[in-house]
């Protein structure tokens, strides 16, 4: 088992540095729990915490059902996986996969089993005799995983283990750690600033900022629907487009000299919450700005021109950057527009896919019928 | 020869681990100064092992903090290695290299600032140390730098390169630069 209850935790530094607070997490067994958010957020400490590097300075950090505190960090039943993925140069494969358990004197005919075991999930057997510099590059960072395997611990922690591998490695190790996870089943923590690497590998997310909780849901809950403004902005690539107005009495959000229909069920909502006459955020995915006739023509009263300050052709799609009412807002649209810089061109908002967010809290105004939907999807 | 150090220093004993450090650091000479220090001196080499590598193994096989400095050689000479050693044992653990460990063992306390503004101030002149605060005064600008100095800004770019080898310290960077406006002005 490895289930994991975080309680009003907290760390404050001395000098009165508050890096996490009141964090309160339930992880399930065997499930993939990530990280995330910028440098500085308090998710590498949130993981020292449950490591045992770190002191709790307040709260409590319940592993299956005993309350670990105290606890000191080998006693705590968790393997760590380290961002530089080393490996004990002079020492083979084996020797290597199998040191943490010599260290913890277990007997030899247990750590053979172990390690071979491990060499089998990961399909190093033909390897266990190379030193490390006779391995490639992914086969060094499997043997780095098969070290955490080998110990056959309740939880895995990740300190951004892929942040030093080139692009291309990442990638297939990415691919390789959700497969692992897949079949060893081991409840893992995992921390990265790579949003990619959260929406990819992640049962659930949890985005942090200035250490507190953000937002915790699965992939698509978090994409679409953000609780606020820094999750919308922080998950997706490019960010969302936030764009100031205010809201009229007659179902338009209004920005500039530019009035957009808003739909009916979403005005209903806005107005029952008294958001009429008043000013609002609204937030539109890059995905979500279309310049296709036939959505011009399902969208007429949210056609707006933009002037294109940048055009991006990333091969399947283009990326442009253009000015709209004073303000820059990104679309991605298909590549085969011809599109140039200082064009000025017709692009829709897909209204359906708005969101609007308060501009004193910052928070997402969240729909009727939201609840429902997330039900469905996950369902689904 | 131009050489490295690394320092650590553990909850309990790492005496059982001098076979890895002389695995990972093959041309070093591993030491115990005390039952929980271990100092090695590491020849510069076109590939060094990368101590952070040797930090973070052990983390997650020892599963104990640990206190780990990566420093230059010059430091050896600079501070001497009682200072360095005392100075390890008073810094929160974690992996640090040369300047924030300097960092830390100004905010250690006076006496630690004391020897520090010593040792430094004697391997320089006094221009240098005037330079580098003139340096933190223009905001890590070095062309208003010179300028204030009424100096030709590689004249300034020589007599940083300079601090950099006669401590170790780099204050193109940041923590470098904080280092001395700490410790002098």
């Amino acid at each position: 088992m490895g289930i994991l209850s975080f309680k009003n935790m907290q760390k404050i530094y001395e000098g009165n540095v508050q890096a996490v607070t009141d964090f309160n997490l339930e992880v399930q067994d065997k499930e993939f729990i990530v990280l995330v958010g910028p440098s500085g957020c308090g998710k590498s400490t949130t993981l020292r915490m449950v490591a045992g590097l770190e002191d709790i300075t307040e709260g409590d950090l319940v592993i299956d059902g005993r309350r670990v505190n105290n606890v000191p960090p080998k006693d705590r039943n968790i393997a760590m996986v380290f961002q530089s993925y080393a490996l004990y140069p002079h020492m083979s494969v084996f020797d290597n996969m199998a040191f943490g358990l010599k260290l913890r004197k277990r007997p030899k005919d247990e750590i053979k089993r172990r390690v071979d075991e491990a060499a089998q999930i990961l399909g190093l057997q033909d390897l266990l005799n190379r030193k490390p510099k006779a391995l490639s590059g992914g086969q060094r960072q499997r043997v780095a995983l098969g070290r955490a395997i080998v110990r056959d611990a309740e939880v895995f922690l990740m300190d951004e283990p892929l942040s030093n591998l080139d692009a291309k490695l990442r990638v297939q190790m990415r691919a390789e750690i959700i497969k692992l996870h897949e079949k060893i089943k081991t409840t893992t923590i995992y921390v990265t600033h790579d949003q990619i690497e959260a929406m990819t590998m992640a049962d659930r997310i949890v985005i942090m900022n200035d250490g507190y909780i953000q937002q915790v849901g699965s992939p698509s809950e978090v994409y679409d629907f953000p609780n606020n403004l820094f999750v919308g902005g922080f998950i997706g690539t490019p960010a969302m487009n936030f764009i100031n107005g205010h809201l009229d009495d007659e179902g338009h959000f209004v920005t500039g000299k530019t009035k957009i229909k808003i739909p009916k069920a979403k005005w209903d909502n806005l107005k029952e919450q008294g958001y009429e006459n008043k000013e609002i955020i609204f937030g539109i995915r890059p995905e979500d700005i279309h310049d296709e006739n036939l959505v011009k023509e399902t969208y007429p009263d949210a056609v707006t021109n933009f002037k294109v300050d940048v055009a991006e052709l990333l091969g399947s799609e283009t990326n442009i950057t253009a000015q709209f009412e004073g303000q820059t807002v990104i679309a991605r649209v298909d590549a085969r527009t011809d599109i140039a810089i200082n064009d000025t061109i017709e692009l829709v908002f897909d209204m359906n896919k708005s969101h609007f967010f308060d501009t004193e809290t910052t928070q997402r105004i969240r729909e009727k019928d939201e609840d429902k939907k997330k039900l469905q999807r996950k369902n689904a | 020869m131009d050489h490295n150090i690394i320092l650590i220093r553990s909850e309990s004993s790492i005496r059982p681990f001098k076979e890895i450090f002389e695995g990972f650091f093959p041309e070093g000479r591993v030491d115990f100064p005390g039952p929980r220090t271990t100092f090695i001196v590491q020849p510069v080499s076109e590939s060094p092992p990368n101590p952070e590598d040797l930090y973070h193994l052990l983390l997650s096989d020892i599963e104990e903090n640990l206190t780990f400095l990566s420093l230059p050689g010059v430091a050896q000479t600079l501070f001497g290695d009682d200072f360095l050693i005392n100075g390890l044992a008073q810094i929160k653990h974690g992996h640090y290299e040369y300047e924030a460990f300097l960092l830390a063992l100004i905010k250690a306390g006076k006496s630690y600032q004391d020897t520090l503004r010593r040792s430094i101030g004697s391997a320089l002149e006094s221009t240098h140390i005037h330079n580098a605060l003139a340096l933190a005064h223009h905001n890590m600008n070095i062309s208003l730098a010179a300028k204030a100095l009424y100096v030709h800004r590689n004249t300034l770019n020589y007599r940083i390169e300079s601090i950099r080898e006669k401590t170790g310290i780099n204050i193109r960077q940041f923590d470098g630069l904080m280092i001395f406006h700490l410790l002098f002005s």
